[in-house]
């Protein structure tokens, strides 16, 4: 096991009955970072929480957490917390009530757990539903208060099933800013069919379809933005678009079909950042009389979603 | 152990915000109260009539001949069972017969509840399986307990009160036996319940497969040659003074109970949840 992955799943596979809900799956987490997995509806997403997190298990293949076989996981240590989808809690207890039960169990006291419960209660909207029993709650406040309960504590993983979900704008953003604030400090793994959103927070993703990976790695390769860069050209002709092709670094330009830019391919190696490879296409560019009005690194990871799905 | 105590808290303190504790409560002690009424009032009425009970007084021999008759030439238990209150021994006879049934309908969820609603993945982020199932099995322990403790209060209050020439002081040592005894025979129907709830995921169903092994069972306790695997068989155990049926029942029951807890446990640990 390599300290540096908070979760590594090897040959991992599921099966219910006949349906192969995860095949053979091999996935690595890098710890401290924030995790995106994607794939369509029925891919095996949920699946593969529930057996990181050790409520479902394997069929075949393995899963370690945090340097644990899951099965070997020491879950009082209050180290793994999780957003499990569809989970309901006891309806006939209130939200707070709740929250303190989870967070001593997790090795908090009491008054530390009342503490951070009026906290996250607060951050996720939910300060006047304290006192309101589980069986009250909407879909929403439900998935709020769970979002709220992933955060007790001071987890080393977190995992977060769809958190966004079914929120509103406002509440979404704050989800984003929870999990922005863990990074660093936690290991967090974000399943999304937002696109933009897992892009847009995101470090790392994994994209799986039918049980199977099909793409994995830091968002910059899977986004090629260290790779492409389109630009925005008002009066690109023939000639322009030739001086781009000739630049030092750049390994192919082809012009947008609209005509209004250029995808420029580069390479970037120790002694050209990419950050320094972009500034000298653009300037290049310039350099050749383009008039460039925008420019967009890599491409998005709707693109390369549809491109493996 | 201290995450099994602090579910087994959570675990009481809903079941007394859900009322399920004061209807357990409710349930055995109103049960207790009404066999306690109508005991008093037919045993009241037959001794209020002219000479029945110097009647009574005069037949004891008639009574421990008949004992020794259906029991056998066991001297000890006839002067044992002659010795305890009618009202005692009918009260723990019927605790035997009715509170199984009793306990598998309180306890149906024991095991399942947090499962069917996936409130368990909840707990199970913080705390091992058999923590959830140590903890969820002492709350239902207790919620046997004290009821079980209460009924029995309930009743020997009621008769020391209404039933006429009741000796509430000769009775109370031998009461207290019993009430020792019912606790370790409700374990094993606890145990019982809790390895169906592990098994089913509806209380209904629970309750219903619950009350179909009862009877699989008793029917099997009453049959010679393999009556032993069955609880039911080492009922009768605990009605005899001597140490080594009283062991022998006490652990029969002891040891079906841990039989029944440990494959639950069993279940839950390797089930998903």
């Amino acid at each position: 096991m390599k300290e540096s992955l908070a979760v590594v799943t090897t040959s991992l596979t599921r099966r219910f009955g006949s349906l192969v809900a995860v095949d053979n799956l091999n996935l690595e987490v890098p710890t401290g970072s924030i995790f995106g997995l994607l794939g369509p509806n029925g891919a095996g997403k949920t699946t593969t929480f529930s057996m990181i997190c050790g409520f479902v298990r394997p069929t075949e293949g393995s899963v370690t957490v945090l340097g644990f076989p899951v099965k070997e996981f020491p879950f009082s240590s209050g180290r793994l917390s999780a957003l499990p989808q569809d989970a309901k809690f006891y309806p006939d207890r209130t939200v707070f009530d709740s929250m303190i039960f989870l967070g001593t169990l997790g090795g908090l006291t009491a008054s530390e757990a009342a503490r951070q419960s009026e906290e996250l209660l607060a951050k996720v909207d939910l300060t006047n539903a304290g006192s309101m029993k589980g069986g009250h709650l909407s879909h929403g406040m439900m998935k709020r208060f769970g979002i709220a309960q992933a955060f007790l504590g001071r987890p080393d993983l977190v995992l977060l099933d769809e958190p966004t979900a079914g929120l509103d704008p406002r509440n979404a953003y704050t989800i984003r800013q929870m999990i922005r604030a863990l990074a660093g400090t936690a290991t967090v793994v974000v399943s999304s069919h937002n696109l933009a959103e897992v892009q847009d927070l995101c470090t790392h993703a994994a994209i799986i379809n039918h049980g199977r990976l099909v793409s994995a790695g830091p968002m910059d390769e899977l986004t090629s933005r260290n790779q492409e860069v389109v630009l925005t050209i008002g009066n690109l002709n023939e000639a322009i678009l030739q001086r781009i092709q000739a630049l030092a670094g750049v390994t192919g330009a082809t012009a947008l079909h609209d005509g209004s830019g250029v995808k420029v391919l580069f390479e970037t190696n120790v002694d050209r950042e990419a950050d320094q490879a972009v500034s000298a296409i653009v300037a290049g560019a310039i350099a050749a009389g383009a008039s460039v009005s925008g420019v967009k690194r890599g491409k998005d990871l709707e693109q390369r979603y549809l491109e493996v799905t | 152990m201290n995450q099994a105590f602090r579910i087994a808290g959570f675990d009481l303190v809903t079941a007394l915000k859900t009322k399920k504790a004061f209807i357990s409560i409710v349930v055995y002690v109103g049960l207790a109260l009404l066999v306690a009424v109508i005991w008093t009032f037919i045993q009241n009425k037959v001794t209020a009539e002219p000479g029945v009970t110097e009647q009574l007084n005069g037949s004891r021999d008639e009574i421990k001949q008949l004992l020794t008759t259906k029991l056998g030439q066991d001297s000890s238990l006839v002067d044992y069972l002659a010795s305890i209150p009618f009202a005692v021994m009918a009260f723990f006879w019927l605790t035997q017969t009715f509170l199984p049934m009793l306990i598998s309908v309180i306890s149906s969820d024991v095991l399942n509840r947090e499962i069917r609603t996936r409130a368990a993945r909840f707990v199970l982020l913080r705390a091992s399986r058999t923590s959830l199932v140590l903890g969820k099995v002492m709350s239902h322990l207790v919620l046997l307990i004290v009821p079980a403790i209460l009924s029995w209060i309930v009743f020997l209050a009621y008769v020391s009160i209404r039933l006429t020439g009741f000796d509430v002081g000769a009775a109370i040592p031998q009461a207290l036996v019993f009430m020792g005894y019912t606790i370790v025979f409700g374990f094993c129907y606890l145990g019982l319940t809790a390895l169906v709830s592990s098994l089913v995921d509806g209380a209904a169903v629970t309750v219903l497969v619950t009350f179909a092994c009862l009877i699989t069972l008793s029917i099997i306790g009453g049959i010679d040659s393999i009556g032993w695997i069955s609880p039911s068989w080492y009922r009768y155990k605990l009605w005899y003074p001597h140490a080594a049926n009283i062991i022998t029942g006490l652990g029969a029951y002891l040891g079906f109970g841990l039989l029944f807890f440990a494959a639950a446990w069993q279940r839950i640990v390797r089930r998903d949840v």
